[in-house]
């Protein structure tokens, strides 16, 4: 294999498998980014052409490959451009959408002011940040529980982004920012950055924390570093200078730390805090035993026969009292599948002779898994004590069995489809009643009968299946409302001043050790924390906190490193980054592996410059923003032609490189243009309309049913609540992340599901005609007008004459086939011209 | 009906059409044109991305269904029959190599396999107990028992299995199969993918991505409940024709931004995911619709019976696309992760009593239904997972990855019945007897399909891509 290939794997990963040689240590001291960064000269060329130095390193690129640059955008296409770069949409007040743009009359360099003045920078670059913090509203896995205050750092970065907060900080900020600020909310709001991960279920919990300190370990050396240190955690890192030392040694910086919901707020907003969740508490109660109530509803009871007419979900149905004693009771059950999740007795089915909890009494399994293979597993006060002898064989799906179970003077024994499995003595559990549950839609309970030795049925001697199904049964109420009253509680506590954040359990740091292959319950030798000895020639020291100390300080101590202006990769590695988010491509197209790997800069004394400026600028984003906004190389044409078949895809950027806008920008700019959208910013996420055989999948609902949508559900995708087991379809359609990892660049693909989104969707439909209602309403009934205004608010540029010619033979047809009232016809016509335009090519790529 | 209202072979309307009349007024646009494609003739259209291309060489086998069984079926459980494990069972096995586990309580001891093996056909093949339908179709599968791959995780073996390489990114098998030979069918995608009822497998969409082949070639996701693919049918109030006159204004003004812009090859593109979308529409319910099939071609499939029909119904979908011209179906069995995929860490016998019901009767249905109805011989149905599991135990009863040695089913297609290709060791562990590399495998499958597997290139980064990378060999020996 070639290098180039090799280099083609570093984009997305790190190899797992033993498949290449180890590299030396003499090639990792020569790596380029590993060492400092240069003092480069920028270079003197004779032309016009250069704006600035950027353009000078540029141009010097395509004159060694005998390359011209562009001609300039035309000013539609940069003010265009830059806005949906910079802002994702474009301003209210922006002349395109108003129409009476006048190509010179707003400067360039005014524009960049004005957009880099603009809120809504914050929302479109933050969005990038938060691709790369793996951001998500839920845990992910099955139950994918809500994170009721995880928006504060989405809007933590929104705002970080517009305040221009000087990177160093942002770093800091986000890896100890309760160890830098105690006091500041927006400080602990921060730290959420090393909880943004998926939070693993059903696993052990040593095992669920190793992989959240994994995954906070990979996200920090990938977003800020460039560095891929996660294959280390099994083995040496193949081909980077990272050892497994070097990860557990990182381990040993995170592994003091805990999840804390911390508050900063007033006594009154604590009290308010206090008596929300205790009333949540309650309700959510209330449902509990409603739910379980309604489930038993499903039982009858004829005649001493007690059955379930349909299967259902988690039962529990507790029979007889302390007064049973010799009895005998059957049951016929059907299981359709064996169960796994959630529980270890998973079993699915279950019956406990003498015990209403489960905890005293012993426990049969009907079909047990989990390792031990026979029909029946027995289990004493909630202890694993298998029979002896164990049954063999297994039940069959899809098949009824009648279990018979004798219960009397301290002697039992159980048969299944009349043959005797096994007796037992046991004196302890001689009297009182029988659960019986599943825990899933696996099982169904038929013809189930308890007699006394004479053939008596017990069963005939209660009330109601009600009190015998639920003995403490709750008043009758609309569980619906209830849920209701729930969900509004949910919103109230998700508005008060708590940060999902991290800090360290005490000052004094938990002992870290190697894990040998990286299993967590496999340690080696013990490690001191530390940082990548290879990447650094900064000394680091780690000192034991003070006994008083708040916490070990050892993140302060990692943040500190990875922020200061020595560090050879942190600057290259974001200003990086911001070129990829304006061209498409870093100058390192490896954006997120800047080691052995990763691919190596197309302009390395561009990176270096821009790295240097960064720092100098103390590390101001938006200076580099308006030094690359400035440049000719940003405006040249994105027109390409035979001339650049040399520099295919523009890494020598011979001409702006054209794109596909990203889902949030497609979906923003539509609801801009239907003049739908609601700009307002911040607050926990929305939950906008999914059609309802999408959120039907998985156990518990976890999107609200939305009817119709409104102005509420009209504001920008980035605040859309991320719920990991539900993506947005719009956004997931059009290639927004998954929030597994740390996303460095979206992949862009081109399906015909994307076309069926952007045609059917009652989205598109909606809006397009709200689009036309717009238009008729501001600018009356004169096709032409319509027509210049529906192409000013789509694609900012009025049409030329061929195209207004179309539209207005489109306008007839249209109007011709929808042969209504003529008001009707026009509006309906315009609609579907609108609905054309969002289609529109033009419309979602970036010129 | 529908489908054949419109031509096959077509798109929405070509580009030729649209350039001949572009500047011509909106109203020549009769809407019988959109449905009558008679008038066009061959040379007019323009070749797409999904136009059907000659394979290199004559070959049976026209498109594939693959049942990837993910997590990692047991090999030694199911297919490939070892009783000298009965005699090491709890006995270390020399063979063993620790850094070949993925899991540390992996043990050297051997573990015996639970069920009973025996011979089944004319052939005599072995299979366990756990596949009594799959094994009385015997005659027409080969086992490929000595596949091996380099990765003891999912995520890399998967992709591997998928793409041919341990990372993510690199166009699919399926992916390179649709360029390689196009489609037979304009109005459904070359490419579908369907997930398992628990869950899509680990890595998502990168296991069916076109990496850096056009996205053309991009597998598609379809949904066996409900409306099939997200957002296919127009919303309600549409008029008849409305939709066929903002597609044709919308094609027409993106044709001539795509004559501004004619080498943005994106752009070209998306006009043809637009044309495959509209026709989507109509042959996309139209092949979901089972309602079409007997009830005893249902129940050949095991729809009649809970545990296998949501997957029978799967393999029934998957008969009908091939034989409507799909290029590749891919199913996923198993989904999610631990036990609600193969992967039998722990539990075993729980876990293939679960999901070996569920598939067998399918693929058996599928293999009996295709071949009675003369496709087996056009159709290649695969059948394996990503690894296979170990010999020895993990835990108590569960056996843990092994990248060492495992089976592939594979049948129709031009591959030879009855017989069985390659061994492991005595104790299943690893592939000894004509070891078969993932490349080899994907170069015998594109063989199968009349490619060259070293002639099937797409220039990226200066080289010439291929899905096998530089090695792979076609085994001859399994094809009749």
């Amino acid at each position: 294999m070639n290098t180039q290939l090799w280099r083609f794997f570093a984009l997305l990963g790190c190899v797992l498998s033993s498949l290449s040689p180890t590299v030396s240590g003499q090639q990792a001291d020569t790596h380029w980014s590993f060492k400092p960064l240069r003092n480069v000269i920028v270079p003197q060329l004779e032309s016009e052409w250069p704006e600035n130095p950027i353009d000078s390193f540029i141009l010097q690129k395509l004159n060694d490959a005998q390359l011209q640059p562009a001609k300039p955008a035309t000013a539609h296409q940069l003010t265009n451009r830059l806005y949906l770069d910079m802002l994702g949409i474009l301003p209210s007040s922006s002349p395109l959408l108003a129409l009476n743009n006048d190509d010179s009359s707003v400067a360039w360099s005014q524009q960049i002011d004005q957009v880099l003045a603009s809120p809504y920078y914050g929302e479109r670059w933050g969005r990038h940040w938060l691709d790369l913090a793996r951001y998500a509203d839920s845990n992910g896995f099955e139950f994918d529980f809500v994170r009721p205050y995880a928006w504060r750092y989405r809007d933590y970065v929104i705002a970080a982004f517009n305040n221009d907060m000087p990177y160093d900080r942002f770093i800091k900020e986000q890896l100890a920012g309760d160890e830098l600020n105690r006091s500041s909310l927006q400080s602990w709001v921060a730290t959420g950055f090393c909880r943004n991960g998926p939070t693993v279920g059903n696993q052990t919990l040593d095992k669920n924390r190793y992989e959240e300190l994994h995954d906070v370990i990979t996200a920090t050396t990938e977003v800020f570093l460039g560095l891929t240190v996660g294959c280390a955690r099994c083995h040496d890192h193949k081909f980077d200078p990272i050892s497994q030392k070097d990860y557990y040694s990182m381990l040993a910086i995170f592994h003091t730390t805990d999840k804390r919901e911390h508050f900063i707020g007033t006594p009154e907003q604590r009290r308010l805090y206090n008596d929300l969740r205790q009333r949540k508490k309650n309700l959510g109660e209330k449902v509990r035993s409603a739910t379980s109530e309604a489930q038993a509803g499903v039982w009858t009871l004829e005649q001493g026969i007690l059955s379930q007419s349909s299967m259902v979900n988690n039962t529990r149905v507790w029979l007889g009292d302390t007064s049973w004693s010799d009895y005998i009771f059957e049951v016929d059950f059907l299981r359709t599948r064996v169960t796994q999740q959630p529980f270890s007795f998973d079993a699915g089915v279950y019956i406990s002779v003498l015990a209403k909890d489960y905890n005293n009494g012993y426990t049969l399994q009907l079909g047990a898994s989990d390792g031990r293979e026979h029909a029946l597993h027995y289990e004493i006060d909630n202890s694993r004590h298998s029979l002896r002898p164990r049954v063999s064989g297994k039940l069959t799906n899809d098949q009824w069995y009648r279990l018979r179970v004798e219960v009397g003077d301290g002697h039992h024994k159980i048969w299944l489809n009349d043959s005797l499995l096994f007796e037992f003595d046991d004196k302890r559990h001689q009297s009182g009643g029988i659960t019986l549950g599943n825990w899933s839609t696996s099982t169904q309970w038929r013809n189930l009968r308890v007699t006394n030795k004479q053939g008596k049925s017990l069963l005939d001697s209660f009330p109601s299946l009600q009190t015998l199904a639920r003995p403490n049964k709750a008043d009758g109420f609309d569980i619906e409302a209830i849920k209701q009253q729930i969900a509004q509680i949910d919103n109230q506590l998700a508005t008060l001043p708590l940060a999902q954040s991290i800090t360290d359990t005490s000052s004094l740091a938990k002992p870290t050790n190697i894990h040998i292959r990286g299993e967590y319950n496999n340690p080696g030798d013990s490690v001191e924390p530390a940082i990548p000895a290879a990447v650094s020639n900064i000394a680091v020291e780690f000192p034991t906190a003070t006994k008083d100390a708040p916490t070990t300080g050892r993140r302060l101590i990692l943040a500190n490193w990875i922020a200061d202006k020595d560090n050879p990769l942190t600057a290259r590695v974001m200003v990086n980054r911001i070129w990829q988010f304006h061209f498409g491509r870093g100058l390192v197209e490896t954006s997120s592996n800047f080691g052995l790997l990763g691919f190596e800069p197309t302009h390395p004394d561009l990176l270096d410059w821009l790295a240097t400026e960064f720092i100098r600028s103390d590390w101001s984003i938006k200076h580099i923003h308006k030094l690359i906004l400035e440049s000719a190389t940003y405006r040249q044409s994105s027109h390409r032609t035979d001339a650049h078949a040399t520099d295919p895809d523009a890494s020598l950027i011979s001409r702006f490189p054209m794109r596909r806008h990203d889902a949030e920008v497609i979906r923003d700019r539509i609801l801009q243009a239907s003049g739908s959208i609601n700009l307002e910013m911040g607050g926990p996420g929305i939950h906008p309309y999914i059609d309802e055989e999408i959120i039907g999948t998985g156990t518990t609902r976890k999107w609200p049913h939305v009817k119709h949508e409104n102005t509420e559900h009209w504001r920008r995708s980035v605040y859309i609540f991320v719920r990991r087991s539900v993506p947005f379809p719009l956004l997931e359609g059009f290639d927004a992340p998954v929030t597994t990892s740390s996303c460095s660049r979206r992949i862009t693909t081109t399906v015909p599901t994307q076309a069926l989104q952007l045609l059917n969707s009652q989205f598109t439909n909606q809006q397009s005609l709200k689009m036309a209602q717009l238009l008729i309403r501001t600018h009356g009934e004169n096709r032409q007008d319509l027509i210049r205004h529906a192409y000013g608010r789509v694609l900012g540029r009025r049409p030329d004459t061929n195209e207004l010619q179309l539209s207005i033979e489109y306008l007839q047809d249209a109007e011709t086939l929808h042969n209504t009232t003529a008001q009707d016809n026009l509006l309906y016509a315009l609609q579907d011209l609108c609905h054309v335009l969002i289609n529109l090519n033009e419309f979602v790529f970036m010129q | 009906m529908k489908t054949n209202s419109i031509n096959q072979s077509q798109g929405f309307f070509s580009r030729r059409q649209l350039l001949q009349t572009a500047g011509g007024g909106i109203g020549s646009w009769a809407l019988s044109h959109l449905f009558n494609n008679d008038h066009l003739h061959a040379e007019e259209v323009a070749p797409g991305p999904l136009t059907s291309k000659p394979p290199h060489h004559n070959a049976p086998a026209k498109s594939v269904i693959f049942i990837f069984a993910y997590g990692g079926p047991s090999q030694v459980d199911m297919f490939d029959y070892k009783p000298a494990l009965a005699k090491w069972h709890g006995k270390s096995i020399p063979v063993f190599d620790k850094s070949d586990a993925f899991n540390k309580t992996t043990k050297d001891t051997a573990m015996m396999s639970p069920y009973s093996f025996s011979r089944h056909g004319e052939s005599g093949l072995h299979f366990s107990e756990l596949i009594p339908e799959i094994a009385s179709c015997a005659d027409d599968i080969c086992l490929m028992n000595s596949l091996h791959c380099e990765s003891n995780n999912h995520a890399p073996a998967l992709f591997q299995m998928n793409t041919g390489f341990i990372l993510a990114g690199r166009p699919s098998m399926g992916s390179w199969i649709s360029y390689g030979l196009g489609s037979e069918n304009a109005s459904l995608p070359s490419f579908v993918v369907m997930w398992d009822h628990r869950g899509g497998p680990i890595g998502g969409a990168q296991n069916w991505t076109s990496g850096f082949l056009p996205a053309a070639y991009q597998g598609t996701p379809l949904r066996s409940v409900g409306q099939p693919i997200i957002d296919l049918h127009p919303t309600k109030n549409l008029k008849k024709g409305q939709q066929e006159l903002r597609l044709r204004m919308l094609q027409r003004l993106n044709q001539q931004f795509v004559d501004k812009n004619p080498l943005e090859q994106e752009l070209a593109a998306r006009i043809e995911s637009y044309e495959l979308a509209y026709k989507m529409q109509f042959a996309a319910p139209d092949v979901v619709d089972l309602s079409q099939e007997t009830g005893e071609t249902q129940d050949l499939y095991g729809l009649n019976r809970p545990i296998s029909a949501y997957f029978g119904k799967q393999c029934l979908l998957a008969r009908r696309m091939v034989e409507k011209g799909v290029r590749f179906v891919q199913i996923y069995s198993g989904g999610a992760d631990q036990q609600l995929s193969w992967d039998a860490h722990s539990g075993l016998r729980n876990n293939l009593d679960q999901h070996c019901p569920e598939v067998d009767k399918p693929i058996a249905g599928l293999l009996k239904d295709l071949k009675r109805r003369g496709l087996l011989e056009n159709t290649l149905v695969i059948f394996g997972g990503e690894f296979g599991r170990m010999p020895t135990n993990q835990g108590t009863i569960g056996r843990d990855h092994n990248p060492r040695g495992f089976t592939m089913m594979l049948a129709g297609g031009g591959v030879k019945g009855g017989m069985t290709y390659g061994a492991t060791d005595e104790f299943g562990y690893a592939a000894e007897k004509d070891p078969v590399s993932i490349n080899d495998f994907h170069a015998t499958c594109l063989h199968l399909l009349g490619m060259d597997h070293e002639q099937l290139t797409f220039h990226h980064r200066s080289r010439d891509m291929r899905l096998t990378d530089v090695s792979g060999t076609v085994v001859h020996d399994i094809i009749s």
